[in-house]
């Protein structure tokens, strides 16, 4: 074998070597959370947010052409929220910019993720998926106001 | 027609237990088992159905089988709780040889409902304990440690995945247990001494790291070797 054919290769190797144990990290040293559909359960019809606790949320965003319902939804710091997200019509997106929360709203199941606030400010969320002539103006914003700013 | 067999063996029947075991979990979203088994529990707070507090760590010693339900449920729950009481005097006495919880993750139960579920399923709450936690703090700190969760719909109603959790004597999450109805055996063998596979699971990653590594390593030489 030739000399750069064999540096090219064991580069090559290498560099997977190096991207497996990336994603190691990331499943174990970060707790990287996948998201998850529920198909087996009938989809709400109606967007709202639910607090369990002072720390503790669930968003139900129902995805309709061209808005998210609930719309502007506000949060204290540091929440925990459990996020549901359905369509009432065509395939929408949904994306949580600053969070890794990247969701498909799919007529017919629910998609989930969970995501923690841990810092102030605002949260915008787009649509992230075209699905029609409304499609740019498709958005919303999560508000997570500090604690002691307050 | 041998190959044929093989390839049945080797190829489709994993696929189809693989699948058998992801679909056997049931509705909701099923726990990160990784995240959670050998973890040790929170000491929280708990209230029984006779308004007793307690902390979860005065039931050190025994196992614990835990049964996460909610009181208002008319689907999963009653169906969970009475296959408990079928399996469970085949496995001894509660309060003696390990204890049972059914621990109500609804926020919004209070200690008469947990009365009335216990009343109703004729549980003796005492081995065999219907609790809720004493706050939201508590309900949110062990619902998170067996990495439960829960989607609230409407008429106080969740989508929840169906299981029970066995906690080990010195109170580390132990094993989970999927479906409705349970079979005695399962629970037998999730209340005795740890297997070999439990206690090898935390070196099993490195194992498989190795594995992994030192293959892909013989590859490549003989690669090497070949192409020479
Ligand atoms: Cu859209």
């Amino acid at each position: 074998m030739d000399r750069a054919e064999r540096g090219a290769f064991i580069t090559a190797v290498a560099f997977m070597g190096f991207f497996f144990a990336l994603i190691v990290y990331a499943a174990k040293g970060l707790n990287i959370d996948v998201p998850t559909c529920i198909t087996d359960v009938k989809p709400f019809t109606q967007g709202q947010v639910i607090q369990h606790a002072p720390d503790r949320y669930e968003i139900h965003y129902l995805a309709k052409m061209w808005y998210f319902e609930p719309a502007d939804v506000e949060l204290p710091v540091g929440s925990t929220v459990d996020i549901y997200l359905t369509s009432g019509d065509v395939i929408h997106g949904f994306k949580i910019d600053g969070t890794n929360v990247n969701l498909m709203a799919i007529p017919g199941t629910v998609a989930y993720a969970r995501v923690k606030f841990d810092k102030p400010g605002v949260y915008h969320i787009v649509c992230h998926e075209y699905c029609g002539i409304g499609h740019q103006n498709m958005a919303t914003k999560i508000i997570v106001k500090g604690g002691e700013q307050q | 027609m041998c190959s044929l067999v093989r390839l049945l063996f080797l190829g489709v029947l994993p696929l189809l237990l693989f699948f058998n075991s992801v679909y056997s979990q049931g509705t909701g979203i099923p726990p990160n088992e990784s995240r959670t088994l050998g973890k040790l529990l929170p000491n929280v707070k708990l209230v029984d159905s006779y308004g007793n507090t307690f902390d979860i760590y005065e039931l050190k010693g025994k196992p614990i089988i835990l049964s996460p339900i909610y009181t208002h449920c008319n689907s999963a729950c009653p169906i969970i709780t009475d296959s408990l009481k079928k399996v469970i005097p085949k496995l001894g006495k509660p309060g003696e040889d390990f204890w049972v919880i059914s621990f109500s993750f609804d926020p919004k139960d209070r200690i008469e409902d947990i009365r009335k579920f216990q009343q109703d399923h004729l549980i003796d709450g005492f081995g065999w304990k219907v609790v809720i936690a004493k706050d939201k703090e508590d309900l949110f700190r062990l619902v998170d440690a067996i990495d439960f969760r829960f989607m609230t719909l409407e008429n106080r109603d969740f989508v929840h995945p169906n299981l029970l959790v066995v906690i080990s004597p010195d109170m580390r999450v132990k094993r989970y247990i999927y479906g409705v109805v349970f079979d005695y055996r399962d629970l037998k063998r999730a209340l005795e001494g740890e297997s070999f596979l439990e206690k090898a699971r935390p070196y099993l990653f490195f194992v498989g790291l190795i594995g992994f590594a030192s293959t892909s390593l013989y590859i490549l030489l003989k690669i090497f070797k070949k192409v020479k």
